[in-house]
Formats: C-alpha cells, sequence, structure tokens
C-alpha cells in the first residue's frame, strides 16, 4: 500500500475517522492493529519478523534498564549485545548474506578454491533497514542512560510498527516518538494544515517530479551504450531530480499522515541540492539516517577527537558503511566510499585553510564562492549518483565510457532536465527562503490557491498516480 | 475531532480561510476547464487521453463535430482497420443517396487492432448511445475470427479508465468514469510524461500514434497508400501467408459471441445490424483449394447469420477472386482508396436495394 496510491487514501481515511473517535489508549491499540495491516499488506509473512524485532529490543530495553538499576554493567552489556547482535543478524541475513557469500566465492575463486555456499532466495522484508535501525537507538539510548524504557508493549510496538514511518522512515528516534506515544496528542488546526501541506507536495514530488525524471533516467540507464554525452549528462541529472523528490516526497508524506494524528515525525530532507559544501549536503540529505550514523556510529568510533587522520578513518567507516546500508552491492560501497572521500577532501581543506590562516574572503568573494561552491557540491553529488543507481559495474563502466566520449548531439535532452528543475525549484525555493517547509500556510490566499491549483494540474497531466514504487522501499 | 486547543472563533477564522481557499482553487481550476474547452487551445494541446487509445478521441470529435453538422446519424460502420481503410462513408452516402445533399449519414467508427471483443466493448458503451444510427454495419475478415495476440490486447483496452468501468460497472468505476468523460481537465493525463519522453534523445521525437501521423477524413475514413504493387515491390511484407482451412469451428467460438452480443446491442437500441465480408486480396485465398476454403469461411458466417437473424452480405459474391488487383490494395488486407471506392460503392449498391425504404425514411427524421 503506497502512499500515492487510492488504497492508501482510503486506509488513511478509515484510520483517521477511528482515531478521532477513540480515546488516547485505545487510539494507540488501533494504530498498532492498523499498522500491522499496512505492513502485511506487502507481505503478511514478514510481520513475524517485525515482531520478533519488536519483543528483543522491547525485553532488551527493559533487561538493561534493570541491569542499570542494579548497577551490574556487564549484565547491561550482554542485554545490548542481545539487542544489537540480534537485530544485526536479522539485517544480515535477509539483506547480506548473498551479498557477502557471493563476494567470499568470488574471492576464493580467485586463489583457486571453488566453494560453493549455499545462496537465499528469499524477497527482502520490506523496512527492514529502517526498523532494525530505529529499534537498536532505543536500547543504545538506554543503554547510554538518555532514555528510560516503556513498559507498555503497545506503546514500544507502535514506535516500531507505526506505519507512516515504517517502511522508508524517517528513521525516528525511538524516544521521540515513545513519548510522543504515552501522551494525549492534541490535533489542532495547525496539524491539519501542516499536515496536508506537507502531504500534497510530497504527492506533487512523487507523482508529477520524481516518475517522470525516473521514466527518462532508466531509458539512459538501460542502454546507455545508445546516448551520446549530453543526455548520459541528463540522465544523470533526472536521476538526481528522481531520488531526491521522490524519498522527499515519500518523507513528506509520512511527516503529512502523522501529523494529521498529533504526531511529529523528524524532518528528513532540507533542500540538499544548495548545499555550499559536502558535509552541509550530509546535513541536509536523509537527515535522520545521516544524524543515526553520526550518534550511533561516527561519534562512538571516536569522531574527531582522535586526531586528524583517525577522524578521516572514522569518516570513511561511517560513509562505507552508510552505502552498504543501502543495499547489498559494490554500487553502493562505492558510492558511499565517493561520499567519504568528498567529506575527508573538504575536512583537509578546511584544516588546511585554518593552518594557512585563511579565514573568511571578502563579503562579495564570499557570495560567489558559496553559490560556485554549491553548484561544484551539486555537480559531484549529481556524478556520484552513478554508482547509486547502475544495478552492476558493467552499466557503471558503459555509463562513464558514454559520458566521458564527449560525443556532440543529442543536446535537446536538456529540455526535461529544465522542466523538472523549474518544478522542483519551484517547491525548494520559496521553502528554502522562508525556511519553512509549511510555507503554503503563511502565504495569501490568492498565491496558495494558484500553488495548489498548478499542483493539482500537475498531478492530473503526470497521470500515474500509484505506478511507482518509492526508490527507499527496497532499502 | 480529538480534543483541541484551538478556540470557536479561531477555528471559524480557520474554516473561513480553508472556504476562500477551496473556492478559489475551484475558480481557478474551472476557468482552466473552461480555456481547456476552446478549439484553438484544444488544437494545440495533445490529443486527449481519457479512453485506452487516442484513435478512439479523434473518431469521437469527428463523429460529434458531424452530429453537430448533420443533426443524426443514419449508418454506422464499426470493425477493425480493414473497416477503417475499406470503406468510405463519402462513397457510401453518394452512392445510397445518388449525389447532391445526402439521403443517409454514415460514419467509419472502425479502430486498428479492434478483434470483435473491443468491437463490441466500444459499440455497446461508445458510438451506439453517442451516434444512435439506424444502421450498424460491422466488418470482418478471415483471420479475426480466431484468437490471436492482437485479440488479447483486449486485455489491455479494459485497463483504460473509462473502459474498464464499461467492462466492470459499478458506482466507483462508473462516477470515475463519468468524470472523464465530463471534465477536459482530467481528460489530458499522462500528457506530461510522454511529452518529457519525447525528448530523450535530444531531439523531440515524432508522435508515435498513428492518429497524429494519419489522415483520417471528416467522416472517419483513413485511406492506406501506397498500393500493394509498390509495396512488394519495396519488399515492406513478410511472413504473410494465404487464409488457412477453417477446420476447427470451435476456435472462433469467442469472436462470434462478441459479435452476437453486438447484434443484441444494436437490436435494443431499435437499430439494424448488419455483418458484412470485408474482402481481402485473393492472395489470401490462392492454392489449389482456395475456392473452398472461402466457401467454407461465408458459409459459417452465412449460417451464423442466419442462426441470429441478422443480414450477411458477401459483395464478392462467394468470388476469392473478386478483389485482386494490387492498385485496390495497399497490403493484403488493407485496400487502397481505388479499392475502398470500390469496395463501399458495391456494399452501398446492396444496402440500397435491401434498405432503401429504410434509409430514406432516417433521412427524413
Amino acid at each position: 500500500m503506497l502512499f500515492n496510491t487510492p488504497q492508501y487514501f482510503f486506509f488513511f481515511c478509515f484510520t483517521l475517522l477511528a482515531y478521532y473517535a477513540l480515546p488516547h489508549r485505545k487510539q494507540n491499540l488501533l494504530l498498532l492493529a492498523l499498522s500491522y495491516v499496512f505492513y502485511g499488506s506487502w507481505d503478511w509473512r514478514f510481520l513475524s519478523l517485525l515482531w520478533l524485532s519488536t519483543v528483543i529490543d522491547y525485553v532488551a530495553g527493559l533487561k538493561i534498564h534493570r541491569a542499570r538499576e542494579l548497577q551490574r554493567p556487564r549484565a547491561m552489556r550482554a542485554a545490548l549485545l542481545l539487542s544489537v547482535g540480534g537485530q544485526l543478524i536479522i539485517l544480515g541475513f535477509f539483506k547480506y548474506y548473498n551479498f557477502f557469500a557471493d563476494s567470499l566465492m568470488a574471492m576464493l575463486d580467485r586463489f583457486g578454491m571453488h566453494p560453493s555456499l549455499p545462496l537465499l532466495h528469499v524477497v527482502l522484508p520490506v523496512g527492514i533497514s529502517f526498523y532494525t535501525f530505529q529499534t537498536m537507538s532505543y536500547t543504545i539510548d538506554i543503554y547510554r542512560g538518555a532514555f528510560t524504557p516503556t513498559r507498555n508493549f503497545v506503546d514500544f510496538a507502535l514506535s516500531v510498527a507505526f506505519f507512516p514511518h515504517l517502511v522508508a522512515g524517517p528513521i525516528q528516534r525511538a524516544r521521540s516518538l515513545i513519548v510522543q506515544i504515552e501522551r494525549p496528542r492534541i490535533v489542532t488546526c495547525d496539524y491539519w494544515e501542516r499536515g496536508l501541506t506537507l502531504f500534497a507536495i510530497g504527492l506533487i514530488r512523487k507523482v508529477a517530479i520524481a516518475d517522470p525524471a525516473g521514466a527518462l533516467a532508466d531509458a539512459y540507464f538501460a542502454n546507455p551504450a545508445a546516448y551520446t554525452s549530453v543526455p548520459l549528462a541528463c540522465g544523470l541529472f533526472l536521476y538526481g531530480f528522481q531520488i531526491y523528490n521522490d524519498f522527499a516526497g515519500y518523507s513528506e508524506m509520512a511527516r503529512g499522515s502523522a501529523n494529521l494524528m498529533g504526531f511529529d515525525l523528524m524532518r528528513n530532507f532540507r533542500h540538499p541540492y544548495f548545499a555550499r559544501n559536502i558535509s552541509d549536503f550530509w546535513q541536509r540529505w536523509h537527515i535522520s539516517l545521516s544524524t543515526w550514523l553520526r550518534d550511533y556510529l561516527y561519534i562512538p568510533l571516536g569522531g574527531n577527537r582522535r586526531g586528524p587522520v583517525r577522524t578521516r578513518v572514522n569518516l570513511m567507516i561511517t560513509m562505507l558503511l552508510g552505502g552498504l546500508w543501502h543495499g547489498a552491492s559494490w554500487n553502493f560501497v562505492i558510492w558511499g566510499g565517493l561520499h567519504g572521500t568528498y567529506l575527508v577532501g573538504y575536512h583537509s581543506w578546511r584544516e588546511w585553510r585554518a593552518r594557512h590562516g585563511i579565514t573568511g574572503d571578502s563579503r562579495e568573494a564570499s557570495a560567489l564562492g558559496a553559490v560556485a561552491s554549491a553548484i561544484g557540491v551539486y555537480v559531484l553529488v549529481t556524478f556520484t549518483w552513478l554508482f547509486f543507481r547502475s544495478h552492476d559495474m558493467a552499466t557503471t563502466s558503459a555509463y562513464l565510457t558514454g559520458l566521458f566520449s564527449f560525443q556532440p548531439g543529442g543536446e535537446g535532452a536538456i529540455v526535461p532536465v529544465l522542466v523538472l528543475a523549474l518544478m522542483t525549484m519551484c517547491i525548494d525555493v520559496p521553502q528554502a527562503l522562508s525556511d519553512n517547509e509549511h510555507m503554503l500556510v503563511e502565504w495569501r490566499p490568492a498565491v496558495r490557491a494558484a500553488f495548489v491549483a498548478a499542483g493539482l494540474l500537475l498531478l492530473l497531466l503526470s497521470g500515474n498516480v500509484g505506478n511507482e514504487p518509492f526508490i527507499y522501499f527496497q532499502f | 475531532m480529538n480534543p483541541s486547543s484551538t478556540s470557536s472563533s479561531e477555528r471559524r477564522y480557520r474554516l473561513r480561510r480553508w472556504a476562500i481557499n477551496a473556492l478559489l482553487v475551484v475558480a481557478i481550476v474551472g476557468g482552466i476547464e473552461l480555456v481547456l474547452r476552446i478549439p484553438a487551445v484544444e488544437a494545440r494541446l495533445p490529443i486527449r487521453t481519457l479512453y485506452h487509445e487516442t484513435g478512439v478521441v479523434v473518431r469521437l470529435d469527428t463523429l460529434t463535430r458531424l452530429l453537430e453538422s448533420y443533426g443524426r446519424m443514419d449508418v454506422l460502420f464499426v470493425g477493425s482497420s480493414v473497416v477503417r481503410c475499406n470503406i468510405n462513408p463519402s462513397v457510401f452516402d453518394s452512392v445510397v443517396g445518388g449525389g447532391g445533399e445526402p439521403a443517409v449519414v454514415s460514419f467509419n467508427a472502425g479502430l486498428s487492432g479492434f478483434w470483435p471483443a473491443s468491437v463490441r466493448l466500444y459499440l455497446e458503451d461508445l458510438w451506439l448511445p453517442r451516434a444512435k444510427p439506424s444502421l450498424v454495419v460491422q466488418g470482418i475478415r478471415f483471420a479475426e475470427l480466431f484468437p490471436s495476440k492482437r485479440a488479447r490486447r483486449f486485455d489491455r483496452i479494459v485497463t483504460g479508465v473509462v473502459e474498464s468501468a464499461w467492462e466492470h460497472p459499478g458506482p466507483l468505476n462508473g462516477a470515475t468514469a463519468w468524470a472523464f468523460e465530463t471534465f477536459r481537465i482530467l481528460q489530458y493525463r499522462g500528457t506530461l510524461p510522454s511529452w518529457l519522453m519525447r525528448w530523450r534523445d535530444g531531439v523531440p521525437a515524432a508522435v508515435e500514434e498513428d492518429e497524429v501521423r494519419v489522415f483520417t477524413d471528416s467522416r472517419g475514413w483513413t485511406p492506406r497508400t501506397p498500393t500493394l504493387d509498390v509495396v512488394l515491390a519495396r519488399q515492406l511484407l513478410r511472413n504473410e501467408n494465404p487464409n488457412p482451412r477453417l477446420d476447427d469451428r470451435d476456435c472462433c467460438r469467442d469472436a462470434l459471441e462478441a459479435i452476437r452480443q453486438s447484434a443484441r446491442a444494436v437490436r435494443r437500441t431499435g437499430a439494424e445490424y448488419i455483418l458484412v465480408n470485408v474482402p481481402e486480396h485473393a492472395f489470401r485465398w490462392s492454392g489449389v483449394d482456395g475456392g473452398e476454403r472461402y466457401a467454407a469461411y461465408l458459409t459459417l458466417l452465412r449460417a451464423f447469420a442466419n442462426s441470429e437473424g441478422f443480414e450477411f452480405i458477401d459483395v464478392t459474391r462467394g468470388d476469392p477472386d473478386a478483389f485482386s488487383s494490387p492498385r485496390e490494395f495497399s497490403d493484403y488486407q488493407h485496400m487502397s482508396p481505388d479499392g475502398a471506392r470500390r469496395f463501399t460503392a458495391l456494399l452501398a449498391a446492396e444496402l440500397r436495394a435491401r434498405f432503401d425504404p429504410k434509409l430514406t425514411a432516417s433521412s427524413g427524421r
């Protein structure tokens, strides 16, 4: 059941009607039951995995807390190990086993050994990367003493399964969501306006921008050898629009849905293509994952506290694992590795400037530099999507060959890029200028109505509502 | 609603704001709807997409204009591309009416790739209610009696918004179809991605839709060129075979059932239904037993028509070589304008002789 389908519309309308009619505790029960219905609509068999994950961390959270009260650090560590180890085993088994088995066999093959490891033939459970990371944050926070576990199983289970964020995030910190679940929600008009605005903007992003951009990008990636350099470059920009609008659109629809029930989910994107540098990009792109990796991987590895070399190593490890989080494929590892390299390069450059006393430019030079830097970051990030999008190294290689062949022709392929860029900017620029993603609410009625009508028209012209799944569902 | 911290005056203010906003949106969308109905604007836009294929929209628009001009519709031709190319309504009208102001007004609603099941669907739900003809003539050729991959196209057709409501009637489907048939703004669904896709290769690609590329006259006739001799000389035809022997009549069951339903749907409206054999080039019936194969095919259709109580017309009178000139064809089943003129004239003569009083009466309505 995708957010952009009529089925979800009816499901959500029913949910809202029932939700508003019930008192707080029963609302939680209702949401839990409907969240399981929502998840089961993909494949009911994977509900058992969700339950297993929920039970492991519920029990582990209580045990860690109990051990903390009894001042038994070993028991705390054991319970944490049960939680993190259990989640990683589930994730590793379903998502990474085939990748590592395949890679190991290929490596041993080079040394003349020909082992035959059994491969799994199972579908990746929807949203597994998202809910395992979220539940891990729950037990780790309890272990750190940052949070007291809930004793109410329904509340905890709902924090894991809450349908707006279950299958593709935002990867909500358990502590922020559980607090909202435990208290009665107050759905004010503000929540309604914000929720509807976010949902509408998300839907426009997905249907009117991401899906058409994806259809074009797919054509280029399906047969890169058939195109000259300009169309292939356009293909990368189109994929950049697709993945951004697809995932940001999903996140906005998720947050809009949650708002309509009185919940606040964390913001996942802050117009990332306006980032001034690569570090800034990662503070704007998939914020819930990048902050998760920062809080639960980069900082525990030592962050930037152990000297410049270790900082760079930590950055690379974080980005490589961040890449691998997206999928069990070397393309994602390369993508993460490249971003890690960019970050290392950026930090080195910043340190070099600091060492040489270069603190700032004149105002004009600074403004120009910011624009040039933003364009540079955008081009670099867009180029790196190539490794993310290609399903195999052969496609990557063919794409790179065509891209850098500098064959003339096909310049008109830039037209869809400009159209879709304009559409993206019509949403992002007002949001960025007002630093308000619900900017519609503040606008004058006539401007707001024109924006809504234009969005409606674009949705109608796009037409393929509900036909394309969200990219991040595969992760 | 659940507990709300919003005061009642605040809520009233918000509701007023929402209402104003909704009204403004409706006004803007309504304005766009009106603009889309301006013919000069519509002419510059892509063909509307409310039906499974744009050909239906083009035909429907042509039919609407015809009805506006004449105020009536007498004879409706339905079938596949062999009807679309081989029956010229203007010729038909002039032969039946004897020239001058048409005594009858006919229209060709044939559509490419439409096997009998698809013809039945559109006839029942689109053409009959809109055109209200007094006579429906369905053309058919041998190959259309058998299931083929073309026939499977029906499954795709009924995935269309409007068509799915015809095939699977229900309140929700019906309301959706009504909305799509009523509001222009909904009828351009999917045109943005199509337009963007045209730029894929760097230059705007030619529109692939047949309806935009080929000429269709104001009566729905689509002439087919060049002639068969040219086509053969250029070796543009491959893998063409004569029609086989009609051994297994069960294979025709689905097609005959669809024709039966078409005839019944026509009769329910009080109109007359006629089935017509659309002649193919003599090549299709070549070979030592060509005459027998042709006779078996015609016998099947004649017997079927008799059992169902409608007329079956064969202008070839059982002669498989009646249409054999390469100048009268564009391939082995689609006729050139010359062939279409001859076949239509023969058909008109048959119908005039049989239904002259009816046609004359209908023209006086």
